[in-house]
């Protein structure tokens, strides 16, 4: 972004006579704020030999780092064990946790067009022009344009409060029928109501809303049962060998059901609009939406063994039966089998001598299945409406009855080892993850009542890597102990074997840029590459130019998914003195940036404002140089992060009732090193295009909060 | 405590559950309940407000069979409309089996056959079935005009295996023996219905088109064809219910279902509950124009030129519009003026003068304002963005202008010419001296302008890949858009039309 000087010279530069107001401002500040956050937690517990309870409430309140965002959160549980008869083999454990949550957000929109979020408002907010009038409220129809958007005047005419009751109460009775078998029993509930209430005033200079203002109120409710039988068995069943095994059943249903209704022009601006829904006389805007979605029911069977062979030989093998009510009849059924091995070659007599504290051999395989997409796809589907002359009923989806789980088979090999007495110790493990089946949305074969309709992919996703982790402890006497960790993974992503429709997706928004893609799925290529044209640079005519020339070739440009992932820890601790700091980065992965692309490109100069390197260069870039997507904006997304750091002191006991005491201090995200010139490498504005959602495009997001933490802990 | 163990499992076993994993839908129907409680008429009203989002203009078809043409161009403004390049490949003719509006419109159509078809499986009476196949044939149509095969599904197919494909010759024998057979139980109207002389008009367009079907680059026109068209074009004149509007603009009035005396069919529109039509004059008005438009499509200046002064077509006040916000019916070329004659300003402050010239590409300090605007529609104030104006599919003056052609391309020109100067007289344009080819092609443009028919009639009259105002001559696969290459991908029996 330009400040208000270096605009002028900008203008200067082009020649331009307008789009200088003669002041200096910084719209991004303006909507920023420091952002508080408070955190009590208070807990009782008790009980004795036949039972015991524990009780916690907490509060939480978060400003966000953008002025109007804000969430509360009351939380309160209760749990408790209890053991009946005097042999104690009947007992019971149970769980009750109630929570509130507000939430108060600002106009931020991830797939915003012309008019954009309040972040594109703020960043192509002209820096020359006023922000307030003379009275202190915002300017609302500003001299450089009157479809651009004031964010202070936004965030006055925006109003978005939700308020979430969530309810989660399990039960797990058990009996120990013998001493090596018992019977477990499991039920949980998770209850969740929400409710939205959005309206924008009428007085907010956008099109179609401008002296009609708009509201609507949302709610969704959703109901969670999980209920487990298992019965376990543990038992030496031979001199060094210990069994454990577990045989169990597993029932799950999830309903959701919600209903929204919008309306607009209201008649006056004293009212809350949603509390005055009844008097929106633009029947044009109204609408009213209820769902509820199809039941979701999952049934599972399921045994486990395990055996330890003198505590050198450890086998391992599971088998699951996992039923979805999603999939077509005749495949709701997945088998999931999955065996595994270790070697503890350091309890063998030959390395005996103590050099290992541990050197353990692994290998596992197995199978896992998903069926995490909607309910509702293997069976025809059809809708009723109303089209404002006659009611009306049509099919909706192409049904799959032939849909069945996704399967990702799983093989890994790994060594850990620790030595010096533990001081150091670390893990070299190779995976290599195949998923087959994965459930995907392909394009209809027309004439077909949609566009996409759920299969399983033909083709497979193969994941491999190597991830290498080393932990020491650098120092250990009595005055300090220093320790030191990383660890380092190597990914790499393919999709293969794949013969279905090469799709385009990843969409782009902004405007200028209507219907355009830079994502492109294909077989023998990573999932998330992009395709898009070669920028060439700026042209002697100051237009930009592209490989292929008129032709502006598509081609792929590399993709989204790092090659390597980053992990570094140390932890000091001196006495009552401690402090821990986490760093974490991935490398070989690249963002494209919609934000610099769309909503600060240099056709704004003399409206709006532009980005700051797109000046001063070479060659000049005309002003009607089209927004176009192209590798241009493709940047490396390299980052280290200092995810948190923490520095604490133990103070112990203070006085005679108030014990363990500890006052800390700590800091999250506080230090990015990156070349990538966007918000964030690590953000991902997620969109669904031909029903794939892209990876690695960042357009106008939440910006990424520093925060520092101080806070206390005791105990009575 | 004492609780008998026994009891207690006793409990347990009670919360044992086991499901058979059966899915309700909640808020839609399974195929056995809709099979048992939908009938016919609510999937046929279901087909009829599908076409709402299929046929209007913009993109999509429409974006196809105009921007491709002589008489519309999508200049690229800078920071704005670039879009991809999609615009620009329409207007050069330099799309690819990629282009997003050439995925939408064969989505969007062939989804329109699936829906018609479906009212055949669900028990309809005689009228619900013809008008049911006549929409699918005007659907049809369509996809054979644009794409020269039709997937095509008979009623209750596996919605899982690769329909059969027609050619285009097969689609309009299709075509014409679906209209013909729906004809006796169509209703007689009103144009937002599938009506009989609806079918009459595809049936024309069907026979003027048949030759082109059969040979697009060097089509021949069948004299048994022509006849068909000027008996048709006759039943329909004689029929007495048509006649030309009073005023051009009516037939595309917010109240034109009402007031316009040439609307043989209509997509309807519903005030404030249905209506894309909006995007007619929002993808061409100025930001700083009453509503506040996208500021995109043009016309160009020699297709402007094209029109007498006087012409009711070229531009004229409209009541309800004018007075209202300034905006002028027909082209809008020059000092742009709000309702009370004060002169509007583009957004950097200079007289909004809207120019004559145009490029596929501006780079110039005033290309916000480049090329003459087109208001077909004129602007229904009173609903927003859900207006009420009806989209115009046939119309009257395109049955005696196809009347008209028919019998220039049998030899009577002096018919023909008679009829094309009703029409221009009807228009306060003055009498045509005489009529061949390219006047016909002409007046065809002057009255049709901007209604989705130019591509197909310039490729009738051998003209589409012909040089004109910004767009260099083209290659013959021109005359087909590809098939989508997702389209393609999974329906094997489709293949890619010649040159793609």
């Amino acid at each position: 972004m330009l400040s208000g000087d270096g605009y002028r010279e900008a203008l200067t530069d082009y020649g331009l006579t307008t789009g200088d107001f003669g002041d200096d401002v910084d719209a991004m500040d303006e909507i920023l704020q420091t952002g508080i956050t408070q955190n009590y937690n208070m807990s009782i517990s008790g009980g004795g030999e036949a039972g015991t309870y524990r009780a916690g409430f907490s509060y939480f309140d978060q400003d966000g780092i953008i002025k109007n965002s804000n969430l509360k959160r009351y939380t309160a549980n209760l749990s408790g064990s209890y053991k009946f008869l005097n042999s104690k083999r009947i007992g019971l454990e149970w769980n009750l946790i109630t929570s509130f949550t507000k939430e108060q957000a600002p106009p931020i929109s991830t797939n915003a067009g012309f008019e954009g979020s309040l972040i594109g408002q703020a960043l192509q907010w002209n820096p020359t022009h006023k922000l307030y009038e003379a009275d202190g409220s915002p300017v609302i129809i500003p001299a450089f344009g009157n479809t651009s958007i004031n964010p202070l005047a936004m965030l006055d005419a925006y109003h978005d409060n939700s308020s979430t009751v969530d309810l989660l109460g399990s039960i797990s009775p058990y009996v120990k029928i013998t001493d090596a078998l018992t019977y477990k029993f499991a039920y949980s509930l998770t209850h969740g109501v929400g409710d939205r209430r959005a309206y924008l005033n009428s007085w907010i200079n956008i099109a179609g809303i401008t002296g009609n203002g708009v509201a609507g109120i949302n709610t969704d409710k959703s109901t969670n049962q999980i209920l487990t039988h298992s019965l376990s068995y543990l038992a030496d069943i031979t001199n060094g060998i210990n069994l454990n095994a577990v045989a169990g059943y597993e029932y799950q249903k999830l309903t959701e059901s919600g209903f929204g209704v919008n309306t607009s022009g209201f008649p006056l601006e004293a009212f809350d609009y949603t509390n005055i829904l009844q008097s929106g006389k633009n029947t044009t805007n109204n609408s009213i939406q209820p769902y509820h979605n199809p039941d979701a029911y999952l049934q599972s069977f399921f045994v486990r063994a395990n055996f330890n062979i003198q505590d050198k030989y450890l086998l391992t093998g599971t088998f699951r039966a996992d039923g979805s009510s999603k999939f077509g009849s005749d495949n709701q059924y997945g088998y999931f089998p999955a065996v595994g091995a270790a070697w503890n070659i350091h309890n063998e007599d030959f390395l005996s001598d103590g050099m290992f504290n541990t050197l353990k051999l692994r290998l596992g395989w197995g199978k896992t299945g998903n069926s995490e997409f909607p309910s509702g796809a293997s069976q025809e589907r059809y809708s009723v409406g109303y089209n404002g002359t006659n009611h009306t009923a049509a099919l909706d989806n192409v049904a799959n009855p032939g849909l069945k789980w996704e399967t990702t088979t799983n093989l890994n090999a790994g060594i850990d080892f620790a030595i010096l007495d533990y001081k150091v110790s670390g893990t070299l493990e190779y995976f290599n993850k195949s998923t087959e089946d994965l459930l995907f949305q392909n394009p209809t074969i027309q004439p077909a009542p949609a566009s996409t309709y759920w299969i399983n992919l033909p083709g497979k996703v193969i994941n491999t890597g190597v991830e290498l982790s080393l932990n020491t402890t650098l120092v250990d006497n009595e005055s300090l102990t220093w320790d030191f960790g990383g660890n380092v993974t190597f990914l790499k992503n393919e999709l293969q074997d794949y013969t279905g429709a090469n799709i385009e997706y990843g969409e782009v928004f902004g405007q200028g840029s209507s219907g355009a893609t830079i994502q492109k799925l294909v077989n023998g290529k990573p999932l998330n590459s992009f395709y898009t044209r070669h920028f060439l640079g700026i042209g002697d005519d100051g237009q930009g130019m592209y490989e292929g020339g008129a032709a502006e070739t598509q081609d792929f440009r590399g993709d989204a998914n790092p090659d390597m992932l980053l992990g570094l820890s140390t932890g000091l601790s001196a006495g009552k003195l401690g402090f821990v700091m986490n760093f974490n980065g991935a490398f070989g992965g690249l963002v494209y940036n919609n934000t610099k692309m769309s909503v600060i490109p240099i056709s704004n100069l003399g409206t709006r404002n532009i980005d700051a390197s797109l000046v001063g260069n070479a060659k000049q870039e005309a002003s009607s140089n089209p927004i176009k997507s192209s590798d241009r904006f493709l940047e490396k997304g390299d980052y280290l992060k200092l995810a948190n750091a923490t520095v604490s002191y133990n103070l112990g006991k203070l006085g005679n009732n108030v014990k363990n005491v500890k006052i800390y201090l700590t800091g999250q995200n506080l230090l990015v090193f990156t070349k990538y010139s966007g918000f964030d490498p690590e953000v991902n504005t997620v969109n669904v295009r031909n029903g794939l959602p892209s990876t690695g495009i960042e357009y106008i997001p939440y910006p990424s909060a520093r925060s520092v933490v101080a806070g206390a802990n005791f105990s009575f | 405590m004492k609780i008998n163990k026994l009891f207690f499992l006793v409990i347990l076993a009670g919360f044992f559950a086991c499901t058979d994993l059966k899915e309700n839908l909640n808020d839609d129907l399974n195929f056995g309940q809709a099979d048992e409680v939908l009938d016919a008429g609510i999937l046929l009203s279901g087909a009829y407000s599908g076409m709402n989002g299929v046929y209007h203009g913009g993109g999509g078809m429409w974006g196809m069979n105009e921007h491709s043409s002589d008489e519309a161009i999508a200049p690229t403004r800078g920071g704005d409309w670039d879009d991809n390049g999609a615009w620009r490949a329409l207007c050069l003719q330099t799309w690819s089996p990629e282009h997003v509006e050439v995925n939408n419109a064969f989505n969007g159509l062939l989804g329109q056959i699936f829906a018609t078809t479906q009212v055949l499986t669900f028990g309809p009476t005689p009228q619900q079935e013809a008008e049911a196949k006549a929409l699918r044939a005007l659907h049809v149509y369509n996809v054979a005009d644009l794409f020269g095969q039709v997937p095509f599904r008979e009623p209750g197919e596996d919605l899982l295996l690769a329909p059969r494909v027609m050619t285009a010759e097969e689609a309009i024998d299709l075509v014409i023996s679906d209209a013909e057979s729906a004809i006796p139980n169509l209703p007689d109207g009103p144009a937002i219905l599938a009506n009989k002389d609806m079918a009459k008009v595809l049936l024309m367009k069907a026979y003027l088109n048949k030759g082109v079907y059969a040979d697009r680059a060097a089509p021949k026109f069948d004299n048994g064809d022509m006849q068909k068209v000027i008996t048709l074009a006759n039943e329909i004149i004689n029929s007495g219910k048509y006649s030309l509007a009073t005023n051009y603009f009516d037939n595309f009035a917010p109240n034109n279902n009402a007031i316009s005396t040439e609307n043989i069919f209509t997509v309807e529109n519903v005030a404030g509950s249905r209506s894309n039509i909006r995007n007619h004059w929002f993808c061409t008005l100025h930001y700083n124009q009453n509503p506040s438009g996208w500021n995109g499509f043009t016309t160009l200046s020699d297709f402007y030129d094209s029109f007498e002064q006087d012409d009711a077509r070229r531009q004229a006040d409209y009541p309800g519009m004018t007075d209202v916000s300034g905006v002028k019916a027909g082209f809008g070329i020059g000092q742009q003026y709000d309702q009370n004659g004060t002169a509007l300003l583009d957004r950097k402050g200079n007289p909004l003068i809207f120019t004559p010239e145009v490029s596929l590409i501006e780079t110039g300090n005033n290309l916000e304002v480049t090329g003459i605007r087109v208001i077909k529609y004129p602007i229904d104030y009173n609903h927003g963005d859900n207006a009420d104006n009806d989209l115009v599919i046939f119309r009257y003056a395109d049955v005696l202008l196809m009347k008209a052609e028919a019998l220039l391309r049998t030899g009577d020109d002096a018919g023909a010419l008679a009829i094309v100067n009703e029409v221009r007289a009807g228009r306060n344009a003055t009498d045509l001296a005489s009529l061949g080819l390219n006047e016909m092609l002409a007046e065809r443009g002057r009255e049709m302008y901007w209604e989705g028919w130019r591509r197909q009639d310039l490729i009738r009259f051998g003209k589409f890949l012909d040089a004109w105002q910004e767009k260099p001559a083209t290659g013959a696969e021109r005359l087909l858009f590809p098939i989508p290459s997702t389209a393609l991908a999974v329906n094997p029996n489709l293949v890619q039309n010649t040159g793609y």
